[in-house]
């Protein structure tokens, strides 16, 4: 292979990578939080996205200021997506709170994707922002410059989220009962309120994901599922509640697709599963699980 | 033996009320009276396939009411015309959703005719329910091989085959000139393999080379790795042949941002959210509609049909197949001339007829019918025809690389 085409692999693969973190990041703090798999994950992502198109394109927004504006909105979506739906089923037990919170989840991605289907408003709900974002051309190699972008915001969210769960008091409670929630509970932590929290930041996360998404590529109603389950496999593969591990994963699956999708397109998408398999083999908890 | 004699006479007499009694029933119940006729099918108002079809709902019954306007469709073993009824459920793209709608229609509605989903894969299903309730199939917007292998007498259709698709695309690069290396790019699904192969197939044979030819799977959103082989390989001009908009989106966004820029690039299915979404950057794609320019009366009624519907023709680029069925439906009811299965099966099958004042179209022996689209080119965000040939080589414009 032409070292300049391996160079450009490398590059394509790593910010793929990035692309994939941002959202996983979101579904890794809610798991590690909750234990709750978020199955409704991706339609949050694909309906920030929408939101995103129709604040741009009703109101003759920038887009970025529109995922600026629609993503912490899904904080708040977040928040009570969790005191509505799964905070209710707290009380049982252990086993079944956690295969409940996942079917529900499971239950409001289908509705959302139906929802989504009829809410046309007006035309279909395949939406995509137009506009191109230069790219940066260093001799032979493509720097695709939004997803840069997206690759420096996943970085500085992932740094953010360090930050506050390591100063603040609210995410060191996130970290107590991530750690020991009976525990967490005896120490005062009202952990019905960090549960709600950490599904809005992760919620926050999908959004942030969905808003460039619909600027990079397109939304539509049935991407939510397929994407949840991408990032699920990148969760698990960095190691569930590692953020680091988390961003490592995305990146070893989208080199893994950049690379292998060269020569193979169809084996491309499916080496993201292979990878998973062969990691958990060899290191059960993940790359960088505990 | 007196009682065995007694009890089998006792059984006559029941045997015979019975009889007495099922035929009292059946001179009393008349034969249900032929009002309407009653159409049925499923067109995608959700799922993967909304951004192609759905306004087709609309444009059905904009059929129906222009049919019903001239008192219906006249059937000559009845003696009068019968209005047309259409009852169109949503299949959310699916398969399974389609079979369980259209055993709906034939076991619920009782329909008389089915008329075909959007896509060979949802239309693989749904023939089913047509197969074993003994319904005339007209498959619309479906022709992908695997339709036609079994011998299947229901189903009847106006499309040529799936390989068909890009045949005047590939005249008009040889017509013009100015192009010679070609890559071919597909989504991994019925008809979408089919009619690129069929584009690669007819390039070779106009004495292009395929330099790049690959298919991708269905849900893929990172392009990257396809765009840089195919940059490799500098082709002249790239196809992607793909129906969901959001696929064909993702590549063409990736390509512009990779700096793929051949002369030309064909987006088999470029619909408005295409068109939208790409913005100045769609000006000059190649594409194709079941439709070109002209004043036929077929050409005036689609127009009008269309705007009843709420769009304009080129804005749905498969609306011209739909309107194509609605005729090939009317002709066959009419040549049937009743609403018996078996006639009108007949009739779909020995259809022959002028549509747009250009074709005739006959089924060949495998049930092929002769449609297949004729190029066009978006320009100021609009599909322009570029047919015929000559027309075409005159109006098109190279992209030359401008996004």
């Amino acid at each position: 292979m032409d070292l300049a085409i391996l160079v450009q692999l490398l590059i394509n693969g790593i910010l793929l990578g990035g692309v994939y973190a941002m959202a996983a990041v979101g579904l890794s703090l809610i798991f590690g939080v909750s234990g709750v798999l978020n199955l409704a994950h991706g339609e949050f992502l694909m309906l920030s996205g929408f939101f995103v198109y129709v604040v741009y394109d009703r109101l003759g927004l920038n887009p970025f200021l529109a995922v600026a504006l629609v993503a912490p909105c899904f904080f708040v979506v977040g928040y009570l997506f969790e005191m509505g739906l799964i905070r209710p089923l707290a009380l049982r037990k252990e086993h079944v709170r956690l295969a409940s919170a996942t079917l529900v989840t499971l239950g409001v991605a289908l509705i959302v994707e139906d929802a989504t289907s009829f809410a046309s408003l007006g035309g279909s709900f395949e939406k995509s922002v137009d506009i191109f974002v230069p790219t940066l051309v260093l001799g032979t190699v493509f720097l695709p410059s939004l997803k840069l972008v997206i690759f420096a915001v996943v970085l500085a969210l992932i740094a953010a989220l360090f930050l506050f769960l390591k100063y603040t008091y609210i995410g060191l409670a996130v970290q107590a009962v991530t750690q020991n929630r009976r525990g967490a509970v005896l120490n005062g932590v009202n952990t019905f309120r960090i549960n709600a929290i950490a599904f809005g930041i992760g919620t926050f996360m999908a959004a942030a994901a969905g808003g460039f998404e619909v600027i990079h590529s397109a939304v539509a109603p049935d991407i939510g599922l397929p994407l949840t389950l991408k990032y699920l496999s990148i969760i698990v593969m960095g190691g569930l509640g590692s953020f680091a591990g988390v961003a490592l994963g995305g990146v070893i699956i989208g080199l893994g697709e950049a690379l292998v999708g060269f020569y193979n397109p169809a084996w491309g998408q499916t080496v993201a599963y292979l990878l998973l398999v062969a990691i958990l083999l060899v290191r059960p908890k993940g790359l960088l699980g505990k | 033996m007196l009682n065995k004699s007694c009890s089998l006479s006792r059984l006559g007499v029941a045997a015979l009320a019975l009889m007495a009694s099922l035929l009292a029933w059946a001179i009393a119940t008349p034969v249900q009276a032929q009002t309407e006729i009653l159409i049925g099918g499923t067109i995608a108002q959700s799922g993967s396939l909304q951004g192609i079809v759905k306004p087709f709902g609309a444009l059905g019954q904009a059929w129906v009411d222009d049919v019903n306007s001239r008192g219906g469709i006249y059937l000559s073993k009845l003696g009068r015309k019968l209005p047309v009824r259409m009852i169109l459920y949503d299949d959310q793209s699916e398969p399974p959703t389609a079979l369980k709608q259209y055993e709906r229609l034939a076991t619920v509605d009782k329909v008389h005719l089915f008329i075909g989903p959007f896509s060979s894969f949802v239309t693989n299903a749904a023939m089913q329910a047509s197969i074993k309730h003994k319904i005339p199939f007209f498959m619309v917007e479906a022709n992908d091989a695997v339709l036609f292998e079994e011998n299947n007498n229901w189903r009847a259709t106006g499309l040529a085959p799936a390989a068909w698709e890009y045949k005047r695309v590939a005249e008009l690069y040889k017509r013009m000139g100015g192009a010679s290396t070609f890559a071919v790019l597909s989504r991994d699904n019925l008809h979408e393999r089919g009619a690129a192969q069929g584009f690669a197939d007819e390039v070779k044979r106009q004495g292009f080379t395929v330099v790049y030819k690959e298919e991708a799977p269905k849900d893929i959103k990172d392009f990257s790795s396809i765009i840089l082989a195919m940059k490799g390989k500098n082709p002249d001009v790239v196809l992607i042949e793909a129906l969901p908009p959001p696929w064909n989106i993702g590549f063409l966004k990736q390509a512009r941002e990779l700096g793929l820029n051949p002369q030309d690039i064909v987006v088999g299915h470029t619909p408005i959210p295409v068109i939208k979404g790409m913005g100045e950057s769609a000006e000059n794609i190649v594409s194709s509609l079941y439709m070109f320019d002209g004043d036929t009366p077929d050409h005036l009624r689609f127009a009008k049909l269309c705007a009843a519907a709420g769009f304009e023709p080129w804005q749905y680029s498969e609306s011209g197949i739909r309107y194509r069925a609605y005729r090939r439906i009317e002709d066959a009811l009419e040549r049937a001339g009743s609403l018996d299965a078996d006639e009108i099966r007949i009739a779909m099958w020995t259809t022959g007829m002028t549509l747009f004042g250009e074709e005739t179209m006959k089924h060949d022996h495998e049930g092929y019918g002769t449609d297949h689209p004729y190029p066009t080119q978006v320009k100021g965000g609009k599909h322009v025809s570029l047919w015929p040939l000559e027309k075409g080589a005159a109006t098109h414009q190279y992209k030359m690389g401008k996004w």
